[in-house]
């Protein structure tokens, strides 16, 4: 890149026009050519500041890093459709996965709660069926009370019928 | 005639920059989202040493800058299905990319962490093996300058908001046109002209009067 070359691109360079190696050439320029940064402006200076910074190199390790942890993460053939593990289908079969384990263990802590209870707690209920028979029976129940005190009764008669002697 | 001729080319040239390669991108990224792994291998090549260097801008630091790379691309890998086509391809890394390295960047853990400007050292207490762009040998004093110069920019940068550093870095570092970096950061072309330029502004005006310094007289 010469200052000729560099002076007609400056205008491009200024209103972002400018990428790739062009780019790169033009700033490697004015940084090395005082007379070509001689009519730029501070704010102007400011375009060169990439090459005047420092930049890295990614190091060698970092590619297969990045696909062991890829290969952790999603073992998918090649050729075949990626992100298994973030397809929707997939999220649904992990989710009902997991609501018919919830389902399962909210089962087994509600039957190890009941089971473990005394049978004191466990209401006793031959009282109620004895009740429930005797209400059934009831009109047996009076027939049996006459019955018995059939006796009475006819003394009652008796006295009721004494002829009144007053 | 020969005028003529010499600025169509350069226009050529200029126009023609980036966009066959975003052309070529959004094409791997259609072939990887129809299961094709060797697209997305080609796009992880093409574009490591761009994302692992925008990660290094907000981080200085090797480790940490690749670690956000990684999780980029690993969320590429796990967001294509997310991908459309109308969305240029870099404007799509991009935003995920600056999302990564802000979560970064606003944990309490790394500011604890990050060094302040005075930690330079002239026995070199820093673990990156840098690039020089300028020049062919470098001796150990040049490569203190370099790390200065750098610590110089890196305080600048970081002392101006943090939008307007994202458009500068995407702009100027990424190389990312102004309808692209409005797309990484959901605005107009015209404020990201505005970011931009003040951005500028503000780093002319603690940089200027180290300039002179910094360049070969």
């Amino acid at each position: 890149m010469n200052c000729q070359r560099t002076q007609d691109l400056l205008e491009f360079l200024l209103d972002g026009r400018l990428q790739g190696e062009v780019l790169r050439q033009v700033r490697k320029h004015i940084v090395s050519c005082p007379a070509c940064r001689s009519g730029l402006s501070p704010q102007d200076m400011m375009e060169i500041l990439p090459v005047l910074d420092e930049s890295i190199e990614p190091s060698e390790g970092f590619s297969p890093r990045f696909y062991a942890a890829l290969d952790g993460r999603h073992r998918t053939e090649p050729g075949k459709k990626p992100q298994p593990a973030s397809s929707k289908s997939m999220r649904i079969l992990i989710w009902s996965k997991g609501l018919v384990a919830a389902g399962v263990l909210a089962v087994l802590v509600a039957a190890g709660i009941y089971f473990r209870q005394s049978p004191s707690r466990i209401p006793d209920t031959s009282a109620v069926f004895y009740e429930l028979e005797v209400t059934e029976n009831l009109a047996f129940f009076e027939d049996m009370e006459l019955i018995e005190n059939l006796e009475l009764f006819e003394d009652l008669d008796t006295i009721e019928n004494l002829p009144q002697t007053y | 005639m020969e005028a003529a001729l010499y600025w169509s080319s350069v226009i050529d040239m200029v126009e023609d920059t980036g966009a066959e390669v975003l052309d070529l991108d959004a094409q791997l990224m259609l072939r990887f989202k129809n299961g094709d792994r060797s697209a997305f291998d080609r796009l992880f090549t093409k574009h490591t040493r761009s994302i692992v260097n925008f990660a290094y801008r907000f981080v200085r630091n090797r480790e940490i800058a690749e670690e956000l790379a990684q999780e980029v691309f690993l969320k590429v890998y796990e967001n294509a299905a997310g991908y459309s086509a109308r969305a240029k391809f870099t404007s799509w890394l991009y935003t995920i990319a600056t999302n990564v390295c802000l979560n970064e960047i606003r944990k309490p853990q790394f500011r604890a962490r990050h060094q302040p400007l005075e930690y330079l050292r002239p026995d070199g207490g820093r673990d990156e093996e840098m690039k020089i762009e300028i020049g062919t040998t470098v001796g150990p004093d040049t490569i203190f300058e370099r790390q200065a110069i750098a610590a110089v920019i890196k305080d600048a940068l970081e002392r101006i908001p943090e939008k307007q550093r994202i458009a500068f870095i995407l702009n100027k570092y990424q190389e990312l046109s102004y309808a692209e970096v409005a797309e990484v950061l959901d605005s107009t072309e015209k404020a990201v002209k505005s970011l931009i330029h003040r951005a500028k502004e503000a780093l002319a005006e603690r940089l200027q009067p180290l300039m002179s310094e910094l360049l070969p007289k």
